[in-house]
């Protein structure tokens, strides 16, 4: 029976399965179960029935009933679905760029082998592990126009101090600050890779005369793109699926607003909320679900169809 | 060490064995408690799905309490949350297969429950209950909670809203007290608030150095929730009309609705987003003199320690009171509802699960029998005020609620309406429009809703 030990160099290479016993399939495949049965019954399942609810008028509390593409076709007509759109892109165009940006500079930083580097390293970490509802909760008064810690110093500098919960035009910056302030396990990923450049390759370059600006360009950008393109698809992926701080900061006010005024907060996730919980509409926020995930996906194909021309793998082939 | 390969007739053989005896195991008989040595009622679990904070918990642990006193043989499981989404937090437990059997529902969300079939039909139940009797009930009580002329839920807490204020508020700014059973104008409450506001510096609206942004004490807060009716009727607008229109076009709606947020923008007399506090303005922080409330707000204000009177709401055009009561109401899906019945019946209709809400102030009773009791109550406010709650409810030459043109409170619709108008809302109260910009949209959205249920 073949078994990876005794495969001979000058056979053709196997596939994996080929190159082991029945036994060791039979095992392989026993111990991975559990995992295999939890996504098959809680992550593939629904996620199997939410598109057939898609196709179906469903409230939860009646059986649904079919209705073809009539969710889809609907939404196209709907307002809110495109103002919540609208909302969406616009945190996803703001955040994305600066999230990256953001934790790769702050990672870039703490790489450093300076003194007192690892408090450093820890304050920055420390807010990822508050829960989002927590810090949704403490942002709300961080940002309060009048007597914020935000403001304050504005005001006392004399420059203007915006009305970040309130004013339809800050709504989505301010969601995009409060995100910024949890990026810790970003920075964490970005500071392994950075760190985990050989240091022999920036001692070469200076024997050759490369100054920091081309180190940074030619060996650590390079070198940690894998990383930076990894961090992207997640980022990607998370921006378009933000709902906690929106429904901590608005909606669940009993006094008011419930997405800011004008609809403002109106995140793709959270009208999706509404619609399946709030009004009972469970096959049309299903449609949503799926036009959202298919809307990610083919992002997430693009991203992946660019990075042969900017991604450096150091085992050489991308697509392996 | 020797290699053993796995044939695959042995793999089957030793998947079959475990096969069985996995479903051996799982077929073993579960031991069962004792049976109970007497013959009195089978021990049954209500499960229960409270709103609220701390305050409705603490009045509803009372309740049970007591009536596991007479039912030693029902148990409540009880779910909470404590925030505004009780109807999600309602649903996502119905979807997970684990809907409570009865629960403490809004007066914003019974109708739209009633519509989609999560809510019991209680005729059959009131019917058929010997202990009920229409005639102990103040009329009125079961408007939000009757929809096709039936009742899908009893009232729990709530009754009349007015308009409270804080005696020692008034007493420092040397004004009389508003009269309980005079009923003030809008420009009354007007020309008393621009009196009762200070900033931080101790300026009022129209002082010199006046800042709307750094006030201390405001002079009054309208209720902008469900009390917003009650100015638009006395403005003589109207929101539901006969015909099943929502006329919010009309220059007296326009009027109401633009007076509302110039109270806090251009008066600067109640609070408004547009110059949010750092502490929560109400008469419970004693930071306001007159504040629009209800009377499920009695037992807080009062732990609050404030002196306080009340005064009907103010009116421009013609008086009009208003009130509401938010129900218990029992799941359509319930294994247990004749029992959810029993305790929902107890907890709003007994005198004894009324005294409790009473009591700790939470509820106008809507038992005749307990007026006395209410009337007579020695926390604040005193019997005069407490009368004003009547007077609103009962008065039928002033009572008015939303969708008493077409015999539905708000058509049934009346948490899809409240998210729609949020938004336009939020925009007038800003400052960043008036509402004869938005009035047109705002209808059409609003008829539609109405009309069919539907946003968007």
């Amino acid at each position: 029976m073949a078994s990876i030990a005794t495969t001979p160099a000058s056979q053709p290479r196997l596939k994996i399965w080929q190159r082991l016993s029945f036994e060791e399939t039979v095992f392989g495949w026993l111990f991975i179960l559990p995992a295999v049965l939890g996504l098959i019954l809680f992550q593939l399942g629904p996620v199997l029935v939410s598109m057939g609810l898609s196709f179906t008028e469903y409230d939860i509390i009646n059986r649904p009933t079919w209705t073809g593409l009539e969710n889809y076709t609907r939404l196209f007509q709907d307002n809110l679905w495109i103002k919540s759109i609208q909302v969406t892109l616009k945190y996803v165009v703001i955040y994305v760029p600066a999230a990256l940006i953001f934790a790769y500079l702050v990672a870039l930083l703490m790489s450093g082998r300076i003194r007192g580097i690892s408090a450093w390293r820890t304050m920055w970490y420390l807010p990822s592990i508050v829960p989002s509802v927590a810090a949704a909760a403490v942002w709300r008064w961080g940002l309060h126009p009048e007597f914020g810690p935000i403001n304050f110093p504005l005001k006392v500098l004399g420059l203007p101090a915006p009305r970040w919960l309130a004013d339809p035009d800050w709504i989505v910056p301010s969601i995009v600050f409060i995100s910024l302030w949890s990026l810790g396990n970003s920075v964490l990923i970005f500071l392994a890779s950075i760190t985990g450049v050989p240091r022999s390759f920036y001692e070469a370059a200076e024997v050759d005369g490369a100054g920091i600006w081309k180190q940074f360009t030619t060996i650590t950008l390079p070198l940690t793109s894998s990383i930076i393109f990894f961090q992207l698809i997640i980022t990607v992926i998370n921006s378009f699926q933000v709902f906690t701080s929106a429904f901590i900061l608005f909606g669940s006010n009993a006094a008011g607003s419930v997405a800011g005024p004008g609809n403002a907060a109106l995140f793709y996730m959270l009208y999706m909320y509404r619609n399946a919980f709030g009004y009972f509409r469970n096959g049309y926020a299903s449609a949503m679900a799926w036009l959202l995930f298919l809307t990610v996906a083919i992002l997430t194909f693009i991203l992946f169809k660019t990075q042969n021309r900017w991604v450096y793998y150091e085992a050489g082939d991308n697509n392996e | 060490m020797a290699r053993h390969n796995l044939s695959r007739r042995d793999f089957l053989r030793v998947s079959g064995v475990t096969a069985g005896s996995l479903a051996l195991a799982a077929c073993t008989a579960v031991p069962m408690a004792p049976a109970a040595g007497d013959a009195g009622p089978e021990a049954v679990t209500i499960n229960f799905f409270n709103r609220g904070g701390a305050f409705i918990e603490g009045v509803m642990d009372e309740q049970m309490s007591l009536y596991r006193e007479s039912n030693p043989h029902v148990e409540f499981e009880i779910n909470a949350v404590a925030g505004y989404s009780h109807q999600e937090a309602l649903l996502l437990m119905i979807s997970a297969g684990t809907g409570p059997d009865c629960w403490f529902d809004a007066n914003r969300t019974t109708g739209m429950l009633t519509r989609k079939g999560v809510t019991t039909d209680l005729e059959p139940y009131l019917a058929a209950d010997p202990t009920f009797n229409e005639d102990d009930y103040v009329p009125n009580v079961w408007i939000a909670q009757t929809y096709d002329g039936k009742r899908w839920g009893l009232p729990w807490d709530s009754g009349a809203m007015c308009l409270g204020y804080d005696k020692d508020i008034f007493d420092a700014a040397g004004l009389d007290y508003p009269a309980p059973d005079v009923w003030l104008t809008w420009d009354d409450v007007l020309e008393l608030a621009l009196q009762l506001t200070i900033d931080l510096d101790g300026n009022k609206p129209g002082d010199a150095g006046f800042d709307p942004a750094r006030v201390a004490q405001y002079g009054f807060k309208p209720g902008l929730g469900h009390g917003r009716y009650t100015y638009l009727w006395s403005n003589d607008a109207e929101i539901v009309a006969e015909d099943g229109t929502m006329p919010m076009d009309t220059e007296a709606f326009i009027q109401t609705m633009n007076w509302l947020a110039d109270l806090g923008l251009e008066h600067h007399v109640a609070p408004s987003p547009a110059y949010e506090t750092a502490a929560p303005v109400d008469m419970r922080s004693k930071n306001l003199a007159m504040q629009h409330i209800g009377a499920w707000s009695i037992g807080r204000i009062n732990a609050a320690e404030v002196n306080w009177g009340t005064t009907q709401v103010p009116y421009n055009q013609t008086p009009v009171s208003y009130g509401h009561y938010s129900p218990l109401c029992v799941f359509s899906r319930s294994k247990v509802q004749q029992e959810a019945y029993d305790f929902s019946k107890f907890a709003c209709c007994s005198f004894e699960g009324q005294k409790i809400l009473v009591d700790l102030g939470m509820q106008q009773p809507i038992r005749k029998d307990l007026r006395e009791q209410f009337l007579s109550n020695p926390e604040g406010p005193d019997g005069p005020s407490r009368q004003v709650f009547y007077d609103a409810f009962e008065n039928m030459d002033t009572f008015r609620w939303p969708g008493d043109t077409i015999g539905s409170y708000f058509g049934g619709w009346y948490q899809p309406l409240l998210d729609y108008w949020a938004p336009y809302n939020d925009q007038l109260f800003l400052g960043e429009v008036r509402w004869e910009d938005i009035a047109a949209e705002v209808r059409a959205g609003s008829e539609q809703i109405l009309a069919t249920g539907e946003l968007g």
